[in-house]
């Protein structure tokens, strides 16, 4: 009983940690002029963790992807750990011909054991911490989220490593909170085929207490749908 | 000031079974000597002052080479490696020919005119700087390095380093004989996970001792037990990256002992002798970190953190994406073990160009059946686990169908727009029983 009562303790004293800000925090660029200028240091800081979260389709994973390339491409290797084990792995190739390793673990506890391991040797440039519910968010899949003292650890690893540190849940001390919304997508009306998806969506960002701004993301349009079209006599199904 | 000594062999093809009869030739000349790839050989070429000089250098080892069955040597010596690989490779036009020596301190009036050919650096960049109009060294090296860096990172740093004559690649000495192994005769019954262990520390510190007096990392550890029944038994270690950390392979081979002992932490039978032997080794890594560079991560760090990562997750716990061309999805999403691959560049390069993202696809592990409702050859509605929502535009179908000699498949795929917005990809499966089953496969983030 004393020992679960001084754990217990514990867990409040860590609880009442506040990660102190730094003097200078280095920044990665998004790459989008328009969200730079909306986040507070003129990109996603470097050794902070930032909350990553938005309903499905949104296209977060997106502009995650986008993101961990401009890591790749200046020669730091990135880490993602894929607890859904959703990627797929086509989209990913790219990175990995510059150092890209997805780590799959078993649950969510793994998943935070993985990006301890990860932050605490400080050879990533970036590290994604995807406890599996694809960035929705513990509210909407029903995932616990990260404790606290979870939280801190990471938190202060990551500091230590200069990573850019990316949590697709709940982050209970984020340094950075990004919230993503669809934009509403409008359908290109097509005379044969009905309505189609256009070629480009809009994806909203919103920074905590600074405002939204709109990114456009490719949609998955086959590229072949404007060359082959089905012969007439062809049904659709029914 | 240093001197290096590189030596082209000719004659019969250099492989692996001629380096200790090579080797032994180059030690005539040098105590130090280093494979650089193919035929090429580096030799420490300081200490001769007093024995004739690096002309007899150059003499005593045309001798030693050709008494070893190798006719044509073609040697060059500088103060760097870059210039005396490029001494060798024009020994040919020198006179007398076969041997080039660049006088110290003049590295960089010599490769000043040579072209971009004689640069180890990636043939891309060499395109690119030809693109540009810089035909030889010498013009690279005129160039203020800012310039280049901004424009190629560190790869157009490295050129420019080595274009001017700096050149810290680190000497790697051959190693030939038999692989580090450590071996310790068990006394008494040791059949236990945490007597095992214990031999393991001692071995291993041993074996890693040996790796680095050799300058080398293992790439493959094999740990050999010698049963009381006289039978043997192994098991081997693959580290994500070659490495000689002593902790790292310690957790690696005591991940592979506890799968051996299992729950009980014994193993079926007593060792009397416990090896561990390191099987395959390669050359230490020796990338130099940059102190004002903020970016530069240490590779064998995050090697460490993978091997320790997939001793605890399994082989398929780390894994790194790789094409695969197949029409089925699940086929497609092709993922290979960390452990099988090259290693990767950390050079930096370029800033990718940041258009658009593309939507990137969430594939189920296992797809999940759903509802769909169609009309007038349209789908209007869909049901699926998170409720019903009507679909306001679809795209399809995509109809794949195969494999009928081992895994028969015929579906339709569609893209679809809910309402909320969300892009689903659905598909139609036409069951063997003519019946149809619309599934869910995975949606576009």
């Amino acid at each position: 009983m004393a020992r679960t009562a001084t754990v217990q303790q514990l867990e409040k004293a860590i609880d009442t940690l506040v990660v102190q800000p730094r003097a200078h925090v280095r920044t990665l660029s998004t790459g989008f002029e328009r969200l730079d200028a909306l986040l507070p240091e003129g990109g996603l800081p470097r050794g902070r963790a930032t909350e990553w979260i938005g309903p499905r389709s949104c296209g977060k994973t997106a502009l995650l992807r986008a993101v961990l390339g401009r890591v790749a491409a200046m020669g730091e290797p990135v880490a993602y750990v894929d607890g859904g084990w959703t990627l797929f792995a086509p989209d990913w190739v790219e990175l990995a011909e510059r150092g890209f390793w997805v780590v799959r673990p078993g649950d969510t506890g793994e998943a935070a054991w993985s990006a301890d391991l990860l932050l605490r040797s400080g050879a990533f440039g970036a590290v994604v911490l995807d406890p599996g519910g694809s960035g929705t968010g513990s509210a909407v899949n029903g995932t616990p989220g990260l404790r606290r003292n979870v939280a801190v650890r990471l938190q202060r690893l990551a500091e230590e490593a200069e990573s850019v540190f990316v949590v697709m849940d709940e982050m209970p001390i984020a340094a950075l909170r990004l919230r993503f919304r669809p934009g509403r997508i409008e359908p290109v009306g097509d005379p044969l085929f009905g309505h189609l998806l256009p070629p480009v969506r809009p994806l909203w960002v919103g920074v905590e207490k600074r405002g939204m701004t709109e990114v456009p993301v490719l949609c998955p349009v086959p590229s072949s749908r404007r060359e082959v079209r089905p012969s007439r006599d062809r049904k659709g199904p029914e | 000031m240093d001197r290096v000594a590189s030596i082209r062999v000719a004659g019969p093809e250099v492989d692996e079974s001629h380096l200790p009869r090579l080797t032994e030739a180059l030690l005539a000349g040098s105590p130090r000597v280093a494979q650089a790839g193919g035929d090429l050989f580096r030799v420490d070429a300081r200490g001769w002052e007093r024995l004739g000089g690096e002309v007899a250098l150059a003499r005593t080892l045309h001798a030693a080479i050709a008494d070893a069955g190798f006719s044509s040597v073609r040697i060059g010596i500088a103060d760097v490696a870059v210039a005396s690989d490029a001494a060798a490779g024009l020994a040919h036009e020198a006179t007398p020919p076969g041997t080039l020596i660049v006088p110290p301190g003049r590295t960089r009036e010599f490769l000043a005119p040579l072209p971009l050919t004689f640069l180890p650096i990636p043939d891309d960049l060499k395109d690119t700087l030809r693109t540009l109009g810089l035909r030889c060294l010498g013009q690279i090296a005129i160039r203020e390095r800012a310039e280049l860096e901004a424009r190629f990172g560190p790869a157009g740093v490295r050129a420019h380093r080595l274009a001017a004559g700096e050149d810290d690649r680190v000497f790697q000495p051959i190693v030939v004989g038999e692989p580090p192994e450590a071996s310790l005769e068990l006394q008494g019954r040791v059949d236990r996970l945490e007597q095992l262990l214990f031999a393991l520390r001692h071995l291993l510190h041993r074996v890693c001792e040996d790796l680095a007096a050799d300058g080398r990392c293992a790439s493959r550890v094999l740990l050999l037990f010698r049963l009381e029944s006289g039978r043997r038994r192994r098991a081997s270690v693959v580290p994500a990256r070659p490495t000689r950390r002593e902790e790292l392979l310690f957790d690696l081979c005591r991940a592979v002992l506890e799968r051996a002992t299992g729950e009980t932490g014994r193993l079926s039978a007593t060792v009397v002798e416990f090896t561990v032997r390191a099987e395959q080794t390669a050359p230490a890594e020796s990338r130099q970190g940059d102190l004002f560079a903020g970016e530069w991560r240490d590779p064998l760090a995050a090697a460490a953190a993978l091997s320790r990562l997939q001793a605890q997750l399994g082989p398929e716990g780390v894994i790194t994406p790789v094409e695969r061309a197949d029409h089925r999805p699940e086929s497609r999403n092709a993922w290979q073990r960390a452990t099988d691959l090259p290693d990767p560049s950390f050079e930096g390069v370029d800033s990718l160009s940041c258009g658009e993202p593309a939507s990137s696809l969430r594939l189920l592990r296992d797809p999940i059946a759903v509802e769909v409702t169609t009309a007038g050859g349209q789908l209007t509605e869909y049901s699926g686990p998170l409720g019903c929502q009507p679909l306001i535009a679809a795209e399809g179908p995509e109809r794949l169908s195969g494999d009928w000699w081992k895994d028969p498949y015929r579906r339709e795929y569609y893209r679809a727009c809910t309402a909320e917005g969300e892009l689903l990809w659905l598909f139609r499966e036409y069951r063997p029983s003519g019946k149809l089953r619309w599934w869910l496969h995975g949606w576009w983030d």
